[in-house]
């Protein structure tokens, strides 16, 4: 009964193959950012870990929408809305968030559809409020359909009674929403009211080109009660262009009466255009022959061994710190200034070394610092850097080879300081755009920033940034309505257009308390709107996976025009001064997710914790939501009720293939409120360290030997 | 407002000054735009096959080969500058490097997506046997900074005999082509091989994004 092994890899190829041509359609995004057909959602996921970003819609109503895959099965979409005329047509445009999840409860599979359970809008104030359940299912390899049911909006168009109904009679009516302050889970509509089914198919006529038609269980109830839209009919239909795997374009014909469109940008995390960088090649390694030592490479005094190291790194875009021999080791203090991965740094350093070195050197002991604290210790032997050179596999070979370790206790005193510049300046224009802050969509501030920084210590420092603004005051920004001192709301009052405003200007002192220990204290201009001094200490084992951290502030609110003084509140009589501060815990998790919980007191005075949760690759980007929890009632907050939002940390040397530390911070749905709200002091520790940890080490070990 | 974007971003590259300035992301992301653009607007590099003589090679401190991708027309020249085990990293004016044993690449730096390192211990051999098949193991960075290891299955046959010149000489060689296929693609490669085993030009695949170059040795 032996099968033929020959049958079987041809019904093997035969399946893969079909498996390709639909992994390879991956299917499209609504207008509403999401995975699906026109303006109804599909079971279909996304590919792990893909962003979308979505500009859509026709002559009322314009979403621009994020979308995150956050796991294989779980999706989240945060959205930015314009609707029109949506209070009546005398009435101002309404800007409204929403956030939607979707999870992909069943997979698809030769007979099974995929099948997915959805909240759209879920907390926000419910304006696009619908939940469904959904199938699909691919039925050629270019053909896809899907049926549904749907509640809330998604059930406006020939709804019938809830057949959850036989759960409970309070399925089958949706409770008004009582949207308060908004921002809240809105936990009594949920699969409430009428439900109704829709559906549509997904025709790929070419490699780039996409049919689709729906019938939309949406009727637009209020857009079409107020007259501002017509809904003719409830099917829609569309047209999707997508030449390769970076975006789509698609048209749409919408419910008889309206032209709609949309684009979406597609970016893929886990990849990059130029994954091993332009970045010039690395100094070969010096291999030592036997036993003579080559010309020039006998001892030599220790001052001329930095001086020629120094130099050689400088090449390479490190700052050497230290440097000490002892017997047959050296021991190298440096600071990475060019390459986000550490591992790279130290790949460069080790094989600078292997050529500055007298021969009788066998352990390099490398202290990459940052903040002038050396972060870890790396021992590396000089004769594995000779024999693994240029072998296959060579990463991974010499990952097994060498000794990650705590870094020396004590800052100062272990190897002898090389001078460096202590002064360091630049000046630069600046742009700093903020996105979806109260009624705008994006407000842009530019003008010309000035930055400083004199290291009177590697660990001890001054710097500041000033900024000259050119562009207009934002003082006429929507004035702060929350019961609380605004700490935050009033952000846009800070600063004057045609002056010199200090961003912030502080003194930092980095120290090392003890084993595993690091801490920060800092003094002066914090950040924009707080001055005071900051204090900070981290509990960070070089090799585990979590940490610890409590902080300390004592902060005066400033004054608006960014100058020296504190700003007079006339109904404090006074300042506004604040303690403030948090006990924190971080802690990476093996499968790319770091939470991170701090608990504490907040600027305005009040108590609670924040919740974070992000998805890091190990190629620097970074995908992620907070919310924040206090003591301050959800209508004393205001809009949103709490502060909560999505960051995103997108790498420069992932988007241009040069190497640099540069990042780009995104925050989107920040309301810039006053409960909930942190001090912004600069170089906090956690931070700080960890890309020099086993753990960071080791996930972009593959850019050791580049 | 996409206008003002683009007046501030052109003043960017204009008045950003000093080290610090290096530290913020617009500006970083700038420059690397300007680097990844310096081909279109910076100085036309000279492809140096139209200035090279046998006498300035063989006055070179360095041996020299001429490298080129083939989806780009200029050539450049690289220069040995290191061996280890047998194994030669050559380096050129730009930064690039390429790590060759025996005539065959093992790796390459600085080309956006570079071979990292390959297990070439079987294809060496069956190219001067000039028959007979081989694995090879390529290397490569992930998008995640891990390395991802791909095998291919080689087939080599010799296809003819040619003889080839090279600055003012000429080697007689044997035609050997490499032909691979593994999960991540297939390629093919050839090479022109003397007698001695020696190989004097070839064309090697380095990776899906960069494709092939060719290597001659001057």
């Amino acid at each position: 009964m032996r099968r033929s092994p020959r049958l079987t890899i041809a019904v093997l190829t035969v399946l893969c193959a079909t498996q390709a041509s639909a992994d390879d359609w991956r299917g499209g995004y609504t207008l509403y950012g999401t995975s699906g057909i026109i303006e109804m959602p599909s079971a279909f996921a996304r590919p792990d870990a893909e962003i979308g970003v979505t500009l859509g819609g026709f002559e009322d109503q314009q979403r621009l929408s994020f979308s995150f895959q956050v796991t294989p099965r779980f999706s989240g979409t945060f959205r930015y809305s314009r609707l029109a005329d949506y209070f009546g047509p005398e009435a101002d445009d309404l800007f409204d968030r929403s956030f939607d999840f979707q999870y992909q409860v069943l997979t698809e599979g030769s007979l099974r559809p995929a099948v997915a359970v959805g909240l759209r809008d879920f907390l926000g104030t419910g304006i696009y409020s619908g939940e469904y359940v959904v199938a699909s299912k691919t039925l050629t390899p270019r053909l896809r359909a899907t049926a549904g049911l749907g509640w809330g909006r998604l059930g406006t168009e020939g709804g019938f009674e809830n057949p959850l109904g036989f759960l409970s009679d309070e399925f089958k009516v949706r409770p008004a929403r009582d949207v308060g302050s908004g921002g809240k889970p809105a936990f009594d509509q949920y699969f409430r009211g009428d439900a109704a089914f829709f559906g549509g198919v997904e025709w790929r006529i070419s490699d780039s080109f996409v049919a689709t038609a729906e019938y939309s269980s949406d009727a637009y109830e209020r857009e079409t009660g107020s007259g501002v839209l017509e809904r003719e009919t409830p099917f829609n239909f569309g047209l999707s262009y997508a030449p390769g795997p970076d975006y789509v374009l698609s048209a749409y014909a919408l419910g008889g009466s309206d032209l709609g469109l949309s684009a979406t940008f597609i970016i893929d995390p886990k990849d990059r255009a130029a994954r091993s960088g332009f970045e010039a090649a690395p100094m070969p390694v010096s291999v030592r022959s036997g036993n003579v030592a080559r010309p020039g490479s006998g001892p030599a005094s220790v001052p001329e061994l930095q001086r020629v190291t120094a130099a050689a790194l400088l090449e390479e875009g490190v700052a050497l710190q230290g440097l000490q021999v002892s017997g047959s080791t050296v021991r190298v203090r440096f600071a990475n200034d060019r390459y986000r991965a550490e591992a790279q740094a130290l790949g460069r350093v080790a094989r600078v070394l292997t050529r500055t070195m007298p021969s009788s050197i066998e352990m390099f002991v490398l202290e990459p610092t940052r903040a002038g604290l050396p972060v870890s210790t790396v021992t590396i032997r000089r004769s594995d850097m000779e024999a693994l050179e240029n072998r296959p596999n060579a990463a991974a070979l010499s990952l097994d080879r060498v000794i990650i370790a705590e870094p020396p206790a004590a800052v100062g005193g272990d190897p002898v300081n090389v001078p460096t510049d202590a002064l360091e300046w630049g000046i630069a224009p600046y742009v700093a755009v903020q996105v979806f802050d109260g009624s705008d969509p994006a407000r842009e501030e530019y003008g010309l920033q000035g930055d400083i920084r004199y290291a009177l210590q590697p660990n001890l420092y001054l710097e500041g940034t000033a900024r000259y603004r050119v562009s207009d005051d934002r003082a006429d920004a929507r004035v702060s309505t929350s019961a609380l001192q605004p700490v935050r709301s009033n952000v846009a009052q800070y600063g004057r257009s045609g002056e010199i405003g200090i961003e912030d200007f502080a003194l930092h002192w980095y120290e090392r308390p003890g084993p595993s220990l690091y801490s920060r204290v800092s003094l002066g201009y914090l950040e924009k709107m707080f001055a005071g001094v900051s204090a900070e200490m981290l509990w960070k084992p070089v090799n585990s996976r979590m940490a610890l951290g409590a902080e300390l502030n004592y902060v005066v609110q400033r004054d608006y025009d960014l100058g020296l003084g504190a700003q007079d509140f006339p109904d404090l009589d006074g300042i506004y001064d604040v303690v403030t501060g948090h006990g924190s815990v971080y802690y990476d998790f093996q499968n790319s997710f770091h939470g991170r919980v701090d608990v504490g007191r907040y600027l305005a005075g009040d108590w609670g914790a924040t919740f974070a949760l992000d998805r890091e690759f190990a190629n620097g980007w970074r995908v992620g939501a907070y919310a924040t929890l206090t003591d301050v009632p959800f209508d004393d907050f205001g809009e949103g009720s709490f502060d909560k939002g999505i960051r995103l940390t997108i790498p420069i040397d992932w988007a241009l293939g040069n190497a640099t530390r540069a990042n780009t911070d995104v925050r989107l749905s920040s309301l810039s409120r006053d409960g909930g709200a942190r001090l912004n002091v600069d170089g906090r520790l956690y931070e700080t360290v960890r890309g020099g940890h086993s753990v960071a080490l080791q996930e972009s070990w593959g850019r050791f030997w580049r | 407002m996409m206008r003002t974007l683009v007046t501030i971003t052109a003043l960017l590259v204009a008045t950003a000054c000093g080290p610090l300035a290096q530290n913020q992301p617009l500006v970083s992301g700038v420059e690397g735009l300007a680097n990844a653009g310096s081909d279109l607007w910076g100085e036309a590099p000279v492809d140096p096959r139209a200035s090279l003589t046998r006498e300035a090679i063989d006055a070179a401190p360095n041996d020299l080969l001429l490298f080129a991708r083939v989806d780009e027309e200029l050539a450049s020249t690289f220069a040995s500058v290191a061996s280890n085990g047998g194994v030669n990293t050559w380096v050129s004016d730009a930064g690039d490097s390429l790590t060759l044993r025996k005539g065959l690449v093992v790796a390459t730096r600085g080309l956006g997506n570079d071979l990292m390192g390959a297990d070439l211990a079987q294809v060496y051999p069956a190219l001067v046997r000039g028959s007979g098949s081989a694995t090879r193991i390529h290397d490569y960075l992930g998008g995640e900074d891990q390395i991802v290891r791909r095998s291919y299955q080689c087939q080599i046959t010799t296809l003819r005999s040619d003889v080839i010149e090279i600055i003012q000489r000429r080697y007689e060689t044997r035609v050997v082509r490499e032909a691979c296929t593994g999960e991540a693609g297939s390629f093919t490669n050839v090479y022109w091989i003397d007698a001695a085993g020696a190989i004097w030009q070839s064309r090697q695949w380095i990776s899906a994004r960069v494709g092939a170059v060719d290597v001659q040795k001057l």
